[in-house]
């Protein structure tokens, strides 16, 4: 019982920090894109 | 329910709007960044009398509503646009005592806007040093608007200031100049064209050179509108800023008089010292030298007891809780993961504590100057200094120092380069391996191991200078090519600014990168406490049958298991699978995991080694001997000799072994192009070089 505990914390802990980062970094919600570049150096902000 | 009013902090930079914004708000502050971009947004609550709240934003310094660049774009924006949710109810303009005259330009467009404005004249207690007296009656009634006399040093005028901030709604919109004296014809034309908008808005709109991120400006349908030339539109922009300055030198001819013979300056004569052709670079230098070693040897006491402090804890977890994976990922990945992060906190608030003394003193300002002449030949700014010098300690906080660099090209390149500079991480890979085959004796005194250090440092900045040369000429950024620099006046730092930006900076770093930080380690446990297959959930059983005959005791025993384990976990087969790339730099696949293990962090190549070699602990001196005894299974050498040692130490000095460096590269360009790219060609670039390297030296 305290092995399949630990099992699923571990494991939970595994797709929160995996989430976290696709979250983070691959799927970003469209309202944090700003709609423009931010002046004519093209700097993509 | 008490009302809320929405101020917004304006002003030139030097002006002291900082410190301001700390007087109102004192620690009821919070800082991020705007949506998309990396402009850093400072806000804060501040409590008026009668229980109303003001939510107070500090927008970035700019001179004036002629945007031309990312921060002075924030500025216009917000006030261009009535939805936004932090527009306005009142603008508080910041001024300098001593620059009046150039900090009232913005104060005017701004009350054009037809915002209520008020005016902050800050820095009184210099008024009498510089012989200046201001009627503050004339200056209020021909301007129209409140004025507040401030001394954040002395803590004078802020009750005032806050309630005028209180009764906002008795200030007039009345504005400073009437927009059609700039050209009557356009401006009938322009109202014609668009008879329900504000005039001086559509001015601001159609005269900026930066697009908008908000603002539509089809929907405005301003691009149908010209009636001019680019060049004509910057003519009447200058011959609006010359009607404004004509009626502020009217405005102050009345309200303002300064004596001359009453000031009392040191300024030109400390500018003459410390901006010298000579003396400037050696001053600079030692104060260099003396930030250098705080980093190095202040933050070594905290980062030591941090260290120590989170490897008792993982011990005392390991202790109490019942045994099982859980206790493990707490005690060897959250736990060390933490402290990976934590132990970070004293060098970058050492950092920030010396660059923020050096800002808020005026010192900086005069480096930049100095710097500027040195670095723009390879395509930096005189602000790149300080980021490629923070780089020695640590590239995470030195990235974070590029903010203050206004051009983006010139950022950019700070940004990409700064990784090549031999930041602590690396000390440790440097030490063990150089101990290892650089052998000992001596030039002119010093050793050879130590040279070797040093050359590697130069390597590494060498490297940062010669890639900004390239960048310069290869990335296709138009950048303006001019320098300006406000030499703001010395004064003594305020201890409370270096405080809150040291905290801020910190809290930045922390909540920021270390999440990330935080969300990798658990992975990479992960990777290292799995594996497929028999090998890896039988080890016990081989490792015991394997050394049976063998007379080992327990904690060797669980040694071996340990290093049979992570040999066949994910990240053991990952070592495995790259060892075909990797042996032609004269590496095995032991060597491999350390370096795929270390991408997250360069100093953990030395911890991997010490669990592959089967060592219990992390003491180099343990880990150099097992090392020095390693055997080549290829070639029957000794695995690190002389060319694998200079190819590793090669690859060291120019991969982008670090995880947490590009998160922030990510966080600081708001795109993952940059730091694909700087991983993509550092690691490439190492690779060749350490391909060479071996190949030659063999």
């Amino acid at each position: 019982m305290n092995s399949l505990i630990q099992n699923i914390l571990i494991f939970s802990a595994l797709i929160l920090s995996i989430g976290f980062l696709v979250r983070k970094y691959i799927w970003i919600p469209k309202k944090k894109k700003a709609n423009k570049a931010c002046g004519q150096d093209g700097c993509g902000c | 329910m008490s009302k809320q009013i929405n101020v917004a902090l304006i002003g030139n930079p030097n002006t002291g709007k900082t410190s301001v914004f700390n007087a109102l708000t004192g620690l009821n502050q919070k800082v991020g960044n705007y949506p998309g971009i990396t402009v850093e947004k400072k806000e804060g609550i501040c409590k008026l009398p009668r229980g109303v709240k003001a939510h107070i934003l500090d927008l970035p310094g700019t001179y004036s509503l002629n945007a031309s660049s990312l921060d002075e774009n924030v500025v216009i924006e917000l006030l261009l646009n009535k939805n936004d949710k932090d527009f306005p109810d009142v603008a508080l303009i910041i001024t300098d005592v001593e620059n009046l005259k150039r900090n009232l330009l913005l104060f005017t467009q701004i009350k054009d806007l037809k915002i209520p404005t008020i005016l902050a004249i800050n820095m009184a207690d210099r008024m009498n040093r510089k012989g200046i007296k201001l009627d503050l009656e004339i200056l209020e009634r021909r301007l129209n608007t409140k004025i507040a006399l401030l001394s954040t040093r002395k803590n004078t005028g802020i009750d005032t200031l806050k309630d005028l901030i209180n009764n906002y709604k008795t200030i007039s919109t009345e504005p400073c100049l009437d927009t059609s004296t700039i050209d009557t014809e356009y401006f009938q034309n322009l109202k014609k064209a668009f008879p329900n908008q504000d005039l001086y808005k559509l001015w601001v709109v159609i005269t900026q050179d930066v697009n908008f991120g908000k603002i539509d400006r089809n929907e405005l349908a301003i691009e149908k509108f010209k009636t001019k030339s680019k060049s004509e539109l910057k003519r009447l922009q200058q011959k609006e800023t010359i009607k404004r300055y004509q009626f502020i030198n009217d405005v102050l001819k009345e309200g303002q008089t300064i004596d001359t013979a009453n000031a009392r300056d040191l300024r030109s004569k400390l500018d003459r010292i410390l901006t010298h052709k000579v003396f400037g670079y050696l001053i600079f230098f030692i104060i260099l030298l003396t930030i250098f070693q705080a980093i190095y040897d202040w933050a070594s006491v905290p980062m030591d007891f941090i260290d120590g402090a989170f490897a008792s804890l993982s011990h005392w977890l390991k202790g109490v809780l019942p045994s099982g994976v859980f206790t493990d990922l707490l005690a060897e990945g959250i736990i060390p993961g933490l402290g990976g992060i934590v132990i970070f906190i004293p060098q970058i608030a050492f950092l920030f504590l010396f660059i923020a003394v050096l800002e808020e003193s005026g010192y900086m300002s005069r480096v930049v100057f100095l710097m500027d002449r040195v670095m723009r030949r390879f395509g930096l700014s005189g602000k790149s200094v300080v980021p490629l010098i923070s780089g020695t300690a640590c590239a995470i906080p030195a990235i974070m120092a590029t903010r203050n660099i206004e051009n983006w090209k010139e950022r950019l390149i700070t940004i990409l380069v700064t990784p090549f500079t031999t930041c602590s991480a690396r000390l440790p890979v440097y030490l063990i391996i150089i101990a290892l085959v650089i052998p000992e004796g001596r030039f002119i005194g010093l050793s050879y191991q130590a040279l070797s250090l040093m050359l590697l440092y130069l390597i590494g900045f060498g490297a940062a200078i010669i890639s900004a040369y390239i960048l310069d000429r290869t990335l296709k950024i138009r950048r303006k090519t001019f320098f300006v620099i406000e030499m703001p006046n010395y004064k003594l730092p305020l201890l409370k600014n270096v405080v809150f930006t040291v905290i801020e900076k910190t809290k930045s770093f922390v909540l920021g990168a270390g999440k990330i930080i935080l969300a990798i380690s658990i992975i990479l446990w992960f990777l290292a406490s799995f594996g497929p297959g028999d090998q890896f959930n039988e080890a016990d059983r081989i490792v015991k049958t394997e050394f049976a005959n063998q007379q080992m005791d327990e904690s060797e025993l669980q040694q071996k298991i340990a290093a049979h384990k992570l040999e066949h976990s994910y990240i053991g087969l990952t070592g495995r699978a790259i060892e075909p790339i990797i042996e032609p730099l004269g590496y095995d696949w032991k060597i491999g995991i350390a370096i795929v293990c270390s991408f997250a962090a360069r100093e953990v190549f030395v911890g991997t080694l010490a669990t592959i070699y089967s060592v219990g602990n992390d003491d180099e001196e343990t880990i150099k001997s097992r090392m020095s005894k390693e055997i080549n299974p290829v070639l029957g050498v000794p695995l690190f000799n002389f060319a694998s040692g200079i190819s590793l130490l090669l690859f060291y000095a120019f991969a982008m072994q670090c995880m947490s460096t590009l998160a922030i590269v990510k966080r600081e360009t708001n795109s993952w192009k940059w730091p694909i790219l700087q991983l993509v060609l550092m690691s490439a670039f190492a690779y060749v070089v350490a391909l060479i390297a071996y190949q030659l030296l063999k």
